[in-house]
């Protein structure tokens, strides 16, 4: 019986969240708490309200991917770190496979992450201390790694340093003016960075003579592949032998994470896979797998590691959307082994029946529609409208300014030299640890 | 961001990885952002009055009510501004250099790349009719094809 309870929450979950995670920009706690909390109050059992749970992340894991593969407009603050490849694939022509290929490596991050993050919390929990202390070495190393791979080679590496005092300089200020750090407005300048400075460029008038162009653009579009199309097709299958262990394995690994954030995973693991592959195709398709997929697999651990282990909220998830299932009723305390497992499944298999064929097939259509009709002016507007509303939101006029601030730099840096944002988002979570040790070493030489 | 009155002509520019009308462009950002502060801090300010909900819930419900102003807003300039794309659904019109440019590499880099990817992911782009990407590959090497190079130009050459 709680089974067939579970299963209808499931899917009346996805479908809802399949709606939400469409809107470009929606924020997961203001969408996920209040709407668990409501089935939190109205007394559903604890198996069926973590099956509610796992569906509802699973189906706005899915659908944030259609915005963000059309229109390069983020689905939600998880896919901020894929509008660069997205770009890319529309330029190529290829928006709707990018929607597939995230939406099927959304997949896979679910199916392996939920075992494994499960097992990982019975084994290796007591060592997350450890990890944590380093979080900021690993960090550093990571963007370091990455910013050499990109085009700009060392020239990105040493702009980690600036770049880091810029995002650190500005977490002062902020403290000083609102009385906290930002995150939102700081992702979201390095997000509109490329676009700032080409609108930067419009008001000097020897670079706007310099872009100017002549006729519309013209965008094609990659043929639908030939085969038939089951109703809900292998997500497997959607990568070839070359990228399925990528995806594959960073879903593993980042299943077993929980106290880094689940943007800096994805913006981390797909850098690393991205620098891996030099074919531009083969890069901007296996990196948005991979990117999707670590999202949701880092979002599993997230939930279910600090669930299982300590029943305490110790993540950023666990501490924000998850926050029902932690305060209101402690699913630690109600759920066996094989309830996580069992319901945790039912989660995922129900929650996308809506969101995954859906994304799958009409990706295609969707994308064709979406090119005849709709015009980038308005999509642009529509975009820097919900960048200021989401900077005001976390901190006032400040968080626009800020936003503005970083995206002038950081556009600057991508556009002129190749220091793509992948790597500005990593200086921003390296940032802390570089700008500490060099202080502390400047300390050593007065 | 202002157009000289005297221009007839409309100035296009890309922004964004797509071509725009920098004029039209400038009223879709101020219409963008006007509709959608407004919304969301009428919405705060109605959800905060109410005092039954908690201010930081109360915040984010007002931030739907801004993406209702965010979507009417992009529902005005989309009947307002038409797009200025052309989309060519048989024929690659893609201009491989400058999407190579975009994602920062060279034809060079990208052609040398293509000689060592696996043969999964070529038989994926024949699918997708990637000819302009394919025709790169230096004569002679791995994965190399004399058809790409001619498929590519009956691509471009349709088109015109």
């Amino acid at each position: 019986m709680l089974i067939i309870q579970a299963i209808i929450v499931s899917i009346i979950g996805g479908i809802i969240f399949s709606i939400i995670g469409i809107i470009p920009g929606t924020d997961e706690t203001a969408t996920m708490a209040p709407i668990t909390l409501i089935l939190v109050l109205m007394g559903f059992e604890p198996v069926v309200i973590f099956a509610w749970f796992i569906a509802i992340l699973v189906a706005m894991q899915i659908t944030h991917t259609i915005p963000t593969a059309m229109a390069a407009l983020p689905g939600s603050t998880m896919a901020v770190p894929m509008v660069e490849n997205s770009n890319i694939g529309k330029k190529l022509g290829i928006p709707h496979i990018s929607m597939r290929k995230m939406s099927a490596g959304s997949m896979i991050g679910s199916l392996i992450g939920l075992p494994i993050a499960i097992l990982f919390a019975q084994i290796l929990a007591p060592l997350s201390d450890i990890i944590t202390q380093y979080s900021g070495l690993i960090f550093t190393i990571a963007a370091c790694v990455i910013a050499f791979m990109s085009q700009a080679k060392i020239g990105a590496v040493v702009a980690l340093v600036p770049f880091a005092f810029l995002i650190q300089g500005l977490q002062r200020i902020s403290t000083e003016a609102v009385g906290k750090t930002l995150f939102t407005s700081i992702f979201m300048g390095i997000t509109i960075g490329p676009m700032i400075a080409e609108i930067f460029n419009i008001m000097i008038p020897a670079k706007r003579a310099e872009n100017r162009r002549e006729k519309p653009t013209e965008i094609w579009l990659a043929p639908d592949s030939k085969e038939k199309m089951p109703f809900f097709p292998n997500p497997f299958k959607f990568f070839g032998k070359s990228s399925i262990g990528y995806v594959a394995g960073c879903s593993a690994i980042s299943a077993c994470t929980f106290t880094f954030s689940p943007v800096g995973m994805t913006v981390m693991l797909g850098e690393l896979v991205g620098s891996r592959k030099k074919e531009l195709f083969d890069r901007v398709t296996t990196t948005l797998g991979v990117q999707d997929a670590v999202s949701n697999a880092t979002y599993l651990g997230e939930l279910l590691i600090p669930m299982i282990a300590f029943g305490l909220p110790l993540s950023p998830v666990a501490l924000g959307p998850a926050s029902p299932l932690f305060n209101q009723i402690n699913l630690h305390d109600y759920l066996s082994m094989s309830d996580y497992f069992i319901y945790g499944f039912i989660g995922i298999i129900f929650g996308c029946m809506f969101a995954y064929p859906m994304a799958i097939k009409k990706a295609r259509k969707w994308s064709e529609k979406m090119f005849r009709s709709i015009s980038h002016e308005a999509l642009i507007g529509a975009f820097m409208g919900l960048v200021c509303m989401l900077a005001f939101h976390e901190a006032g006029l400040f968080g626009i300014i800020t936003a503005l601030v970083i995206g002038v730099f950081g556009g600057f840096l991508n556009n002129h030299y190749g220091i793509h944002t992948g790597v500005q988002f990593m200086a921003y979570y390296a940032s802390g640890w570089i700008v500490t040790t060099l202080i502390s070493v400047c300390a050593l030489a007065i | 961001m202002n157009t000289e009155p005297e221009k007839k002509q409309k100035e296009l520019t890309e922004v964004w990885g797509d071509t725009v009308n920098i004029k039209e462009l400038a009223i879709s950002i101020i219409l963008g952002v006007i509709f959608t502060m407004c919304f969301y801090l009428i919405g705060r300010k109605i959800f905060m009055s109410m005092g039954t909900i908690e201010e930081n819930l109360a915040k984010g419900y007002a931030l739907f009510v801004g993406i209702a102003g965010c979507f009417i807003a992009a529902v005005i300039s989309a009947k307002s501004f038409r797009p200025k794309r052309l989309v060519a659904e048989l024929d690659s019109t893609t201009d491989i250099a400058e999407v190579l440019e975009y994602a920062h590499m060279t034809p060079e880099e990208e052609g040398e790349a293509l000689t060592k990817v696996g043969s999964d992911v070529i038989k994926e782009m024949e699918d997708l009719e990637l000819y302009g990407l394919l025709a790169l590959i230096p004569e002679g090497a791995n994965n190399y094809k004399p058809e790409y190079r001619e498929l590519a130009r009956g691509q471009s050459k349709k088109d015109a």
